[in-house]
């Protein structure tokens, strides 16, 4: 089958299709699913490397189980953003336990998340400061603003309730306006939101 | 996967999310590769699965190991048989007719308390 004629079908038809056999199908879910799971996967780890281990490790779970999905149980994304934040996770506390990060965090941060500011990289400052955050804070703050879910889909993903999803989105909010709106102002930032 | 809109132009934040937004990563063609290829190397590994598995497969199996089939067809057969017609000996055991208790008696376990007693000294 072409590959424009996959764009028509939904991920759970293309899984289907692949689970039969069909090559084409299998193009199209990577074409089609990729981009957001090493996109997650960068968000959550910030090493661009390491995500893409991690994608290529989720997709193939996902190939694996193909055969075995059961339609209408879930959706394919959710599924795959459970699986990509819990190897990014596993990845996070490997790197806590290496001998190099049992050196207090904060030191080393502070001054390269202010460069970053000043330089105007908001991007890479928030980054930064998304690191220092605790692993489900961290979660629960990309899903939400950096990958655009709402709060229901978050909770599946996470697999807790829509108040613990707000409850950490909030913390982990708090903790981002703490690290980079606190040092907008010690850096004498106007009130510039652009 | 993204849904840009839930944006909060109040939000304090929101300019640092949305500079996030812009840069979203993006994989490299290598890794889109590699990924389609796991697909078709996943898919060939179930095919060859398939077949030394399914049709047929069973008939060779079957071949290999028949002693084992069987002595399970025969003690499939053997407890049919007790089932259907009991010897006496087991009718005897399963005692119908004895007196509440009795069959109690013969079947149940040592208790831990017994075992103790025993193992005592």
């Amino acid at each position: 089958m072409p590959l424009d004629a996959m764009d028509e079908r939904s991920d759970e038809e293309l899984l289907a299709l692949y689970a039969a056999g069909d090559a084409a199908a299998a193009r199209a879910l990577t074409l089609r699913l990729v981009p957001g799971v090493f996109a997650h996967a960068s968000r959550l780890l910030s090493d661009a490397t390491e995500a893409e281990d991690v994608a290529q490790e989720a997709m193939l779970k996902l190939w694996r189980i193909a055969p075995d999905w059961r339609a209408g149980e879930a959706r394919i994304t959710t599924w795959l953003y459970r699986v990509t934040a819990n190897l990014c996770i596993d990845r996070i506390r490997r790197r806590r336990g290496s001998p190099l990060d049992d050196a207090p965090e904060v030191a080393d941060e502070a001054p390269s998340a202010e460069a970053r500011m000043l330089s105007g990289d908001r991007a890479a400052a928030l980054h930064a400061a998304l690191a220092d955050l605790p692993e489900r804070q961290r979660q629960a703050v990309v899903l939400r603003h950096l990958e655009g879910l709402g709060n229901p889909e978050i909770a599946r993903i996470m697999d807790i309730g829509p108040r613990a999803v707000e409850s950490l989105v909030a913390r982990g909010k708090r903790a981002l306006e703490e690290r980079l709106l606190g040092r907008r102002a010690d850096l004498g930032y106007t009130d510039d939101r652009s | 996967m993204t849904d840009p809109d839930r944006s909060r132009p109040d939000d304090p934040l929101e300019a640092y999310f949305r500079a996030a937004r812009e840069a979203t990563p993006t994989p490299t063609a290598a890794l889109l590769a590699r990924i389609a290829d796991d697909a078709v190397t996943a898919q060939a590994r179930r095919r060859a699965v398939r077949a030394r598995t399914g049709r047929g497969g069973w008939r060779a199996a079957l071949r290999r190991s028949w002693p084992e089939a069987a002595a399970l067809v025969a003690a499939t057969c053997a407890g049919i048989w007790i089932g259907v017609s009991p010897p006496d000996a087991v009718a005897d055991v399963l005692g119908a007719g004895t007196a509440e208790g009795e069959f109690a008696a013969l079947v149940e376990p040592a208790t831990v308390f017994d075992v103790a007693l025993l193992t005592e000294r």
